[in-house]
């Protein structure tokens, strides 16, 4: 089942003097349902617009992403806002988790379920990714880094999406942790999910069943899988 | 439009605005410092306005006082009233009696002497609010008080019954005594003249004033052998006063009027109240400011927030709801922080320096609901405008870029 389909996409960023920087030229890509594609590339490389196309955070200047078979380039915002939040589901490196909120809190904040449901389901969920029940009231601030990206994770989850997308998802956490989210995001591709992940983290490029790397605007096979 | 689920549309913007952040502590503590100043200042502007319209709508712009003298030797009895009445300029015509009497205080053990003056419905003194609201006219057997008198703090008598001696010498040594209850205090520095002098009923007042002539039985004989001690005579509007006036003084009447006087203490209070005015704009404009400035940094500082809350599925106009009601239930929380904290100061003022008040010209100083709901609207307004405008850019800005610059 194809979940995201990206048909000749590219991307440019306009600088304030007018001046136009191509990032992605004409690009394709596919992500199916039990997938998981690692994306690399040097920084600036242009990976984290091409994941911001694939999130609808962005539009294509020419071509198109398709999810679910559905045309996203002439979506209003809120359109491309209620798909996103119905089908996908984004984890950050930085986690951007909301300090002034409980764990429990940042999970539930995304659902758009009613609110009894909702802290049950965050609470499940964080239950889910071995944390600890004294943590779900604490706050970012008080919780290890590997404690806030399964948090980050956890609420990524929270709608049920079928696709997740982490942007250097292990690029802040130590090796026991990176191992820890890496068995998550496998057990999500088990469970039928998509999962995009751009790093810059071998170990998880390793553990794709895709790499891609984008190089010179386009995204073309890591060697190991040709 | 998505209809958002409880829990974000609610629960996430009362979260946002209850747990302190030390930025949200400056917002919060500078706009509830200000708001509480600034309904300190109205109230205190308020009191200071409604004691100066007092005075300048009251009928002592329009009355003429008549004073028994000794060079015009016509006495102002019942049939001089009579006559008056009948000029076609005169409203009403108040007598007026007034004696010497002491008093007989046992804390502090002196005794303290003062005039003893039937009350003047014209012109009624500034009274303690917080004593009693309505005490005009006055029954037989009350008083009311000067906060002081030679010194003497009158207020431990509040409530009690005290004798008086029925002579002019004062003290506590005097002959028989009249037994009166202290049911008020009044501001004597506002009083235009007699600033010792108890306020009691017409008749209570003429039985200390026949008394100073020993051959009268009766308070009648009194008066129609000596007559009142003054006729306060109210002319039908303010610019009849000037022909009264003539009229009385061709008659043989020795007459002033109260114009002068009012116009000069009023005109105080309307500098006073003017002056409060002006700073409470001050403050309302330094609060507005403080506010925006305060909410703004708040609000910027979240982009990354707004950026994920948008990348996790919320609309650009659904957060916008989010931080506009984040905003009103902080303005909200705030306003009423300063209404509570400026009323428990106002009455703790009231109660603990009605001294200073007093002195400010005022008769009392009590919470106004009106400088209260001004000030209150402030504070909502400077933190929800503040907000708004700060946040207006985190909105536009796209999600990508604000995820990327953090």
């Amino acid at each position: 089942m194809t979940l995201i389909e990206v048909h000749e996409a590219s991307f440019s960023y306009t600088g304030s003097q007018g001046r136009s920087d191509l990032i992605l030229d004409t690009v394709n890509f596919e992500l199916h349902a039990c997938e998981f594609v690692a994306i690399i590339g040097e920084s600036g490389s242009g990976k984290s617009t091409f994941l911001d196309l694939l999130g609808l955070l962005s539009c294509p200047d020419s071509g198109d992403v398709t999810i679910f078979s559905q045309a996203t380039k002439n979506l209003g915002e809120a359109d491309r806002a209620r798909l996103r939040r119905r089908s996908i589901g984004f984890v950050f490196q930085s986690f951007n988790l909301i300090n002034q909120f409980s764990a429990i809190e940042n999970v539930a904040v995304g659902s758009w379920d009613s609110r009894g449901n909702a802290n049950e389901k965050a609470r499940n969920l964080l239950r889910r990714f071995d944390l600890d029940e004294a943590l779900f009231e604490k706050r970012p601030m008080q919780m290890s880094v590997g404690q806030r990206q399964r948090v980050a994770i956890a609420r990524a989850l929270i709608n049920d999406p079928k696709i997740i997308l982490c942007d250097e998802p292990t690029g802040n956490l130590d090796a026991t942790n990176t191992s820890l989210v890496l068995e998550i995001l496998h057990k999500l591709k088990m469970e039928e999910k998509g999962i995009v992940a751009v790093t810059h983290d071998n170990e998880i490029a390793l553990a794709a069943d895709r790499t891609l790397r984008l190089i010179d605007h386009k995204l073309r096979p890591l060697e190991r899988d040709k | 439009m998505t209809v958002m689920s409880n829990v974000s549309f609610y629960y996430y913007p009362l979260v946002n605005a209850v747990r302190f952040s030390s930025r949200r502590k400056f917002l919060y503590g500078s706009s509830f410092l200000l708001g509480t100043i600034a309904m300190l200042l109205l109230t205190i502007a308020s009191s200071a306005g409604s004691a100066s319209d007092k005075l300048l709508s009251s009928a002592a712009l329009r009355s003429v006082d008549v004073q028994a003298s000794a060079t015009s030797r016509i006495p102002l009895n019942e049939a001089l009233i009579r006559t008056l009445s009948n000029n076609p300029m005169i409203d009403r015509i108040y007598p007026v009696a007034v004696g010497g009497a002491g008093i007989k205080v046992r804390q502090p053990a002196v005794g303290v002497s003062l005039m003893v003056a039937s009350d003047l419905p014209i012109q009624e003194p500034p009274i303690i609010s917080s004593i009693k609201q309505s005490l005009f006219p006055l029954t037989n057997h009350e008083i009311v008080l000067p906060i002081s008198v030679n010194g003497v703090s009158m207020e431990p008598l509040l409530g009690s019954v005290v004798g008086f001696a029925l002579d002019s010498s004062g003290g506590p040594e005097g002959p028989p005594l009249v037994e009166l209850k202290v049911v008020g205090f009044y501001n004597s520095s506002w009083q235009l003249d007699g600033h010792e002098a108890g306020i009691v009923s017409l008749p209570t007042a003429l039985i200390f004033a026949s008394t100073s002539d020993p051959g009268v039985t009766s308070t009648a004989a009194y008066i129609a052998k000596d007559g009142y001690s003054s006729l306060v005579v109210e002319a039908k509007n303010e610019g009849q006063v000037p022909g009264l006036l003539s009229q009385l003084s061709a008659r043989g009447l020795y007459v002033t009027d109260y114009q002068e006087q009012v116009s000069g203490t009023a005109a105080v209070a309307k500098v006073a109240k003017s002056l409060a005015g002006i700073a409470v704009i001050g403050m309302a404009l330094v609060l507005f400011g403080a506010s925006l400035s305060a909410s703004g940094t708040l609000l910027s500082s979240r982009r990354v927030e707004v950026a994920t809350l948008r990348a996790i599925g919320f609309t650009r106009l659904q957060v916008l709801y989010q931080l506009l009601l984040e905003l009103i239930f902080g303005g909200l929380g705030v306003a009423l922080a300063s209404s509570a904290a400026a009323i428990a100061v106002v009455l703790m003022m009231s109660n603990f320096f009605h001294g200073l008040i007093l002195r400010l010209g005022l008769s009392s100083v009590n919470p106004d609901p009106r400088s209260v709901s001004i000030v209150f609207a402030i504070e909502v307004f400077a933190i929800v405008i503040g907000g708004v405008l700060a946040i207006i850019r985190p909105l536009r800005l796209q999600p990508s870029i604000a995820l990327r610059d953090w």
